[in-house]
């Protein structure tokens, strides 16, 4: 799933542990998030919105032809 | 911010690894060899070990995308075991009803203990499909 982690990190300047330690995760967990290789669950997904101050919808971006 | 080593998670985790297969080695190595209480003893010092690594641990080493990938290789594992006790065992059971294939003491066990696995895999899931 598309997602706009990558940019987030850079603007708030983090790095993926910063970001895997803040939502309780490893670094890997992020890494493959923004590659596009692991969809979250629910609640991380949740964890990660609530991180950045935004709705799940601004950082995931579901495409069902490409899913 | 980061308080534990984000370089270091790779290397816990491949510690975690390492200590358990060694842990394993040494048991089935050494009880083979016929010195099963050292084995036993080395494989309690190595998972004791693998646990305080786990336990002490400042971040995290292990999530919820480990928990999808053994989800998914478990997933894989039963599906072979389904495949032997569906397919390949009651095969085995009929040439052996022919005359072409005699049981011997490994094959029966493997099928037993297959069955067995595949049997407690559908009891596990008609449990969990009540409080799911």
């Amino acid at each position: 799933m598309q997602n706009d982690l990558p940019t987030l990190r850079a603007a708030n300047d983090m790095s993926q542990g910063d970001l895997a330690e803040a939502v309780g995760v490893t670094r890997q967990t992020i890494n493959s998030i923004e590659r596009e290789r692991y969809n979250p669950s629910l609640e991380l997904a949740f964890e990660l919105a609530f991180y950045f101050d935004c709705t799940i919808e601004e950082i995931f971006h579901y495409d069902a032809d490409s899913e | 911010m980061n308080a534990s080593n984000p370089h270091s998670e790779p290397r816990r985790r491949a510690a975690w690894a390492g200590l358990w297969i060694v842990g394993a080695v040494a048991l089935g190595g050494l009880t083979v060899l016929d010195h099963p209480l050292v084995g036993a003893g080395v494989y309690a010092v190595l998972a004791i070990a693998a646990l305080t690594m786990w336990a002490r641990y400042p971040g995290t080493l292990f999530d919820e995308r480990d928990a999808g990938i053994h989800r998914q290789a478990s997933g894989y594992t039963i599906g072979v075991l389904g495949i032997c006790s569906a397919v390949v065992f009651p095969l085995l059971t009929a040439l052996h009803g022919i005359g072409l294939f005699e049981w011997g003491a490994w094959s029966t066990a493997s099928a037993f203990i297959a069955a067995g696995i595949f049997a407690m895999y559908g009891v596990t899931t008609i449990v969990l499909s009540h409080n799911l």
